[in-house]
């Protein structure tokens, strides 16, 4: 399974469309869209000839690649979290239908509709700020946090974390304590996160990838919420504090909020959709956490091509960037573990 | 202690990106982008040679009041922060050894952090 879709597949999908549609549908034209090692995208533009969708559809399929990893949520897994969100009014591609029969296609996939935009976080950057459209992310943010568990279909997220801090600094030791090198101005954040770590508060659905280079964003306006795979029940800091940190501006460090605007803005437009007050200093502890998580996932990355399991010039290049993350990290902790 | 893969490691995989690279594909730029960086950090880390890492290994000496390899030393010291016995001094060790690798791996990002003060 990859590549473009073959004929056979086109007419295995004609047919259960037609199904779905309770109307003939024909498939006008196919395209497969760039990027996605581990899953595919396929732009499908169909005709519906009648039926309780009538009419001409800009629709994306989104399955599995050949080189799928079992690592991420699964496609079903997914739809169920774009079903939730788009129920919550986040900004996501408004999802259609799953397909869990693997006779059609091979494995499971669904449909969502086509959504345009930017998404490429160095280009965006290049952008006047914008006030205005931080605000809005901070507000689609707020959206995604007022789910709450269990979730309507969302089980498989399994139970909350009864302390996400401290549920974190233990999972990234354990990441550390499987690589070969040690890591000590990571260890020393880590020691910082556990000595820092705040009450546990409210847990609520964390994407645990919101920021700049997954939201795609259309003339100044955000058009959808991207990349999923990551979510799961969290402190909702962790999202703000990940969406701000330093490492994920681009470049453009002056523009806290991702790059692209002023902090105060991103965090009064989640105040004013969630109703509740953020702490700074709160926020603070949580960007020191972006820091050490994107750390701790460069150096597992830099080994997968070290150990001869995946050689990348990508993956041997993250290894490099660490050092900003750990000046970062000895930066915002100062003298005392 | 310099992340993996360093040096001649480093440019083994550009040469072998570079022989495999297609060079009307999509995303040429952006790989002709990474090869050129690797090939400029592994060049910086062989002009600073041995030396960072014999100052580094000095100071964790001296750090640890203790005897052994680069690694090690290192082990030992990630050991002695997660145990809460970070030894005086640590931030500052940690600090300098951390500017001297970014001083190889990104000397724009160094120089912006001594602009920021």
């Amino acid at each position: 399974m990859a590549g473009n879709l073959t004929s056979d597949e086109c007419a295995r999908l004609t047919d259960w469309l037609a199904q779905q549609a309770d109307a003939p549908v024909r498939i006008l034209a196919t395209e497969r869209l760039s990027g996605g090692a581990i899953q595919e995208n396929h732009r499908l533009e169909i005709d519906v000839a009648g039926g309780p969708w009538p009419g001409h559809h800009d629709l994306v399929l989104r399955r599995d690649a050949a080189s799928a990893v079992a690592t991420s949520h699964s496609r079903a897994e997914e739809f169920a979290l774009l079903k939730a969100a788009h129920k919550a009014g986040v900004t996501v591609p408004a999802p259609c239908v799953l397909c869990a029969d693997e006779s059609l296609l091979g494995g499971p996939f669904f449909l969502m509709h086509c959504v345009t935009g930017e998404a490429r976080g160095g280009r965006l950057v290049k952008n006047a700020p914008d006030a205005a459209l931080v605000r809005a992310l901070g507000a689609n943010l707020a959206h995604i946090h007022s789910i709450t568990p269990p979730g309507d279909g969302l089980d498989f997220l399994g139970p909350p974390p009864k302390d996400p801090a401290r549920a974190a600094v233990a999972e990234y030791r354990a990441f550390l304590d499987a690589l070969p090198d040690p890591h000590p101005a990571v260890e020393w954040g880590l020691a910082w996160l556990a000595d820092h770590a705040p009450a546990p508060g409210d847990i609520v659905l964390c994407h645990r990838d919101y920021r700049v280079g997954n939201l795609m964003i259309d003339g100044g306006k955000l058009s959808a919420t991207l990349d999923w795979e990551f979510a799961g029940w969290s402190d909702p800091l962790e999202d703000i504090g990940w969406f701000l940190a330093k490492c994920w501006r681009f470049g453009r460090w002056e523009e806290e909020a991702g790059g692209l605007g002023p902090r105060d803005a991103f965090l009064a437009g989640y105040e004013d959709a969630s109703g509740g007050k953020i702490d700074p200093a709160a926020v603070t502890y949580w960007e020191v956490m972006a820091h050490v998580r994107w750390a701790v996932i460069a150096l597992q990355q830099a080994w997968r091509h070290v150990s001869g399991e995946e050689p990348s010039l990508e993956l041997a290049l993250t290894a490099h960037v660490v050092p900003e993350l750990e000046a970062e990290i000895l930066a915002m902790t100062g003298e005392q573990s | 202690m310099r992340k993996r893969p360093s040096g001649p490691a480093l440019i083994e995989i550009a040469d072998a990106t570079e022989a495999t690279a297609a060079p009307d594909a999509g995303n040429a730029n952006y790989i002709a982008a990474m090869i050129r960086n690797a090939r400029a950090i592994a060049g910086r880390q062989a002009d600073a040679g041995q030396a960072p890492e014999d100052i580094e290994t000095a100071a964790l000496k001296t750090l640890l009041g203790a005897d052994g390899s680069l690694e090690d030393l290192n082990r030992a010291l990630a050991h002695a922060i997660r145990a809460g016995n970070a030894p005086k001094g640590t931030h500052a060790h940690l600090t300098a050894v951390v500017r001297s690798e970014l001083g190889e791996s990104n000397p724009r990002y160094l120089s912006r952090l001594a602009d920021d003060g």
